[in-house]
């Protein structure tokens, strides 16, 4: 498997970067933080509709580009660099699962800037993998779909939400309409201001069965991988933030980045941060093209990717120094954004424990 | 897995099986890092079995001395040496790093002369630029050349020498410009052990063995057209050598480091350690390192990696390096309280306190933790030098 990135790769991220550094820049980030919906809605129409990246990995006979899970990655890493307020990942992941489950005919218009999102936990629950107690049951000629959903991220602003349910006993997964009778969606503030989400109640709600234990884990493990790409980019470009400060913040007569101290701080975070972009390119590969290894690498990229970014957001404020614990400064979105990937989608100990059996313990 | 691949792979692997049935048997998991005391004479035929059969140089780019395997099948051809636990190799020195050297910056002659040797498995090297005063700091070497008519003499001491008590050659960084600092004036020479002027100390270790040398040169000489690049432009040729690993090896180092950490599980296993959440939680995080190491080896040989991935060389050195080190401690914490225990008298340590003991050193040759740091701080992250 060759884990450099192609030239085609290496254009869509030249391109989407420099979109986002202008359109998407610190002031961007925090007026979309503080708009109503969470997002820049010119950016989100230009990024799905123009630029179709939420298709991406769509067919193109569905409508989509025809790329692979390896593309969306990419734009998944710039999306982490700068913070991208709004729904990508969310939507990308029901994608891929609509996809690979051949339910494409369930995607809503993704070219019109639709949203997907995925339901993940109850609440009250902190296991892992989660509960899953919603309950589908069987009428005439649908599904209909009972159950809570805490704190779902872009579940507010959903279009097409995909949550686990029991039916007959058999982990099932549905998709529901984000406009479906019988579904009430209530706004959740987060610490992490750059994503929006929602609790979710279900009462009775028509469904569509999108398939069984195996694609309730595909999208819990689709959903891991996304994160783990996401906080590779936030990370890099947070590391690559620091770095320029230490060149150019002067103490004691000389640059910060003179000290060795430091310089050994900032070498440690980019083995660090390179070393988890490595796991994370091979599991976005899984996706793509081996899917068999996806129940152990996915869980494995989120673990590795979520600590890396824990890590290099907290030396990021450390090593501003003041700055850092101010709102105007940038730091403190990484550090939160940390926080966010770290403790949903199973915590460190947790993964190693769903690991164990794959390390031979 | 192409089919040109498995066929490459499993020709590698039968000739391997065929090999260490016979008599090589005795040495599959001989030899290698913290065991290079092991079975000198055995291995030292095993080098002239593998030469004979053309599996030494294979990486060479230069088909006049070697099968000139490209990138992939390179890594086959390591993965599976590591797979069959054939003994570790005594050549190496040579192989990857002489031998490149060579064929980047020797004459033609100097190629022809000593390449052969090399491939044959019959001409050992070792490495001459440490010194007691020149560890990370290797441009103060202090080793000196001068030219006397139509050879070299050289006065001075080299240190951490690996193998050199089995080597025939040394190649060896000395300051050949008296009154030159630093990085100029020093020369990359060819020098013959077999002298009167060459003396070898071996150094004993932490383990009790050895495998590093202090190696003394008293006026020993050199021919003076056994210089490689110009004379005075040595640090340029003994610092390119250090570009030649792109981390080809790194996918059969960690299949060795799989095999340490699988035995270290199983004992987990066995003895309770397992039950342990704590333990158990640290065996895990060993193996997710691990397959972090491969990813990251997957990218630094991909494609387009010299482009992607500069830093390759120093970033895998940490992370193994580290990774290695911290298994030593995982062996011993596994092992419990009879780990203190040793196997035998005179000083026979186990394989989890020789891992445990010897991963210490992984940390600090070929360019330690902190230099590796400095390279990346000043060299990708663009930081200022640190000021004296």
């Amino acid at each position: 498997m060759d884990l450099t990135l192609t030239e085609e790769q290496r254009d869509l991220r030249d391109a989407v970067r420099s979109l986002l550094t202008k359109q998407a820049d610190s002031a961007a980030v925090r007026a979309a933080m503080a708009s109503p919906t969470g997002r820049d809605e010119p950016l989100w129409r230009q990024l799905t509709g123009e630029l179709g990246l939420t298709g991406l990995s769509v067919p193109e006979a569905s409508g989509g580009a025809g790329a692979t899970f390896a593309e969306v990655a990419v734009v998944l890493e710039e999306a982490g660099a700068a913070l991208l307020p709004g729904p990508y990942a969310s939507t990308v992941v029901v994608a891929e699962v609509l996809t690979r489950f051949g339910r494409t005919d369930l995607l809503p218009a993704l070219g019109d800037g639709a949203v997907g999102a995925l339901a993940q936990r109850e609440p009250g629950d902190r296991s892992w993998p989660p509960r899953v107690g919603c309950v589908g049951s069987r009428n005439a000629c649908s599904w209909l779909l009972t159950g809570v959903q805490a704190a779902v991220v872009d579940g507010g602003a959903a279009d097409l939400l995909l949550v686990a349910a029991v039916d007959g006993g058999a982990e099932t997964l549905f998709a529901v309409a984000g406009n479906a009778a019988g579904l009430s969606r209530a706004a959740v503030p987060l610490m992490d201001q750059t994503r929006r989400a929602a609790d979710l109640r279900f009462e009775r709600v028509p469904a569509v069965r999108v398939g069984g234990p195996d694609a309730v884990a595909f999208a819990r493990d689709v959903a891991a991988v996304a994160a783990a790409c996401e906080a590779v980019g936030t990370a890099r470009r947070a590391l690559e933030r620091t770095v320029e400060h230490l060149r150019a913040r002067t103490q004691f007569g000389r640059p910060l980045g003179s000290f060795q101290a430091l310089r050994h701080r900032a070498a440690d975070l980019f083995t660090t941060v390179e070393a988890a972009a490595s796991t994370a390119r091979y599991a976005a590969c899984v996706v793509a093209t081996a899917p068999d290894e996806l129940p152990v690498v996915a869980p494995l990229a989120k673990l590795v990717c979520a600590q890396a970014l824990t890590d290099v957001a907290a030396e990021a404020v450390q090593l501003h120094g003041g700055i850092a614990i101010t709102w105007e400064h940038d730091a403190h979105l990484w550090f939160k954004r940390a926080a966010h990937v770290q403790h949903t989608g199973g915590s460190p100990e947790q993964l190693r424990r769903q690991l164990a059996p794959a390390a031979g313990l | 897995m192409t089919a040109a691949e498995a066929a490459f792979r499993a020709e590698i692997r039968d000739w391997l099986e065929t090999e260490l049935s016979g008599d090589f048997a005795a040495l599959r998991g001989s030899g290698g890092p913290g065991r290079e005391h092991e079975d000198l004479e055995e291995r030292a035929a095993w080098e002239r079995r593998l030469g004979e059969a053309g599996w030494i140089g294979v990486g060479w780019p230069d088909s006049r001395y070697g099968k000139a395997l490209d990138l992939q099948q390179q890594v086959v051809f390591h993965e599976e040496y590591a797979r069959a636990a054939a003994p570790g190799r005594l050549g190496h020195i040579g192989e990857q790093l002489l031998v490149p050297t060579l064929l980047a910056h020797g004459t033609e002659e100097q190629k022809a002369r000593f390449v052969p040797g090399v491939a044959s498995g019959e001409v050992m090297w070792c490495q001459g630029y440490s010194e007691p005063d020149a560890g990370s700091d290797l441009a103060n070497v202090g080793t000196r050349a001068v030219l006397d008519g139509d050879r070299w003499v050289v006065t001075g001491q080299k240190i951490w020498t690996s193998l050199a008590h089995i080597a025939d050659w040394c190649f060896v960084i000395a300051r050949t410009e008296p009154g030159s600092q630093r990085h100029a004036g020093l020369s990359f020479l060819l020098v013959p052990m077999d002298q009167p002027g060459v003396t070898v100390r071996p150094i004993v270790q932490l383990t009790g063995t050895s495998e590093f040398n202090e190696v003394f040169f008293d006026d020993a000489v050199a021919a003076a057209g056994d210089v490689v690049g110009e004379a005075g432009a040595g640090w340029r040729v003994a610092m390119s050598l250090l570009g030649f690993e792109r981390g080809v090896s790194t996918l059969g180092q960690q299949i060795g480091f799989t095999r340490e950490l699988e035995a270290i599980t199983v004992r987990a296993r066995e003895n309770g350690a397992a039950d342990d959440p704590v333990l158990a939680d640290r065996i895990v995080s060993a193996w997710v390192d691990l397959q972090v190491m491969r990813h990251t080896a997957l990218r630094t040989l991909g494609g387009d990696a010299a482009r992607e991935a500069p830093w390759a060389a120093n970033v895998s050195k940490l992370l193994w390096a580290n990774w290695h080190r911290r298994l030593g401690e995982l062996a011993m914490a596994v092992e419990g309280p009879a780990a203190v225990v040793t196997s035998g008298l005179p000083y026979e340590l186990t394989d989890d306190q020789r891992l445990y003991l010897f991963t210490r050193a992984d940390t600090i040759y070929g360019g330690s933790n902190e230099v590796q740091r400095n390279v990346l701080a000043e060299r990708h992250l663009g930081l200022p030098r640190d000021r004296a």
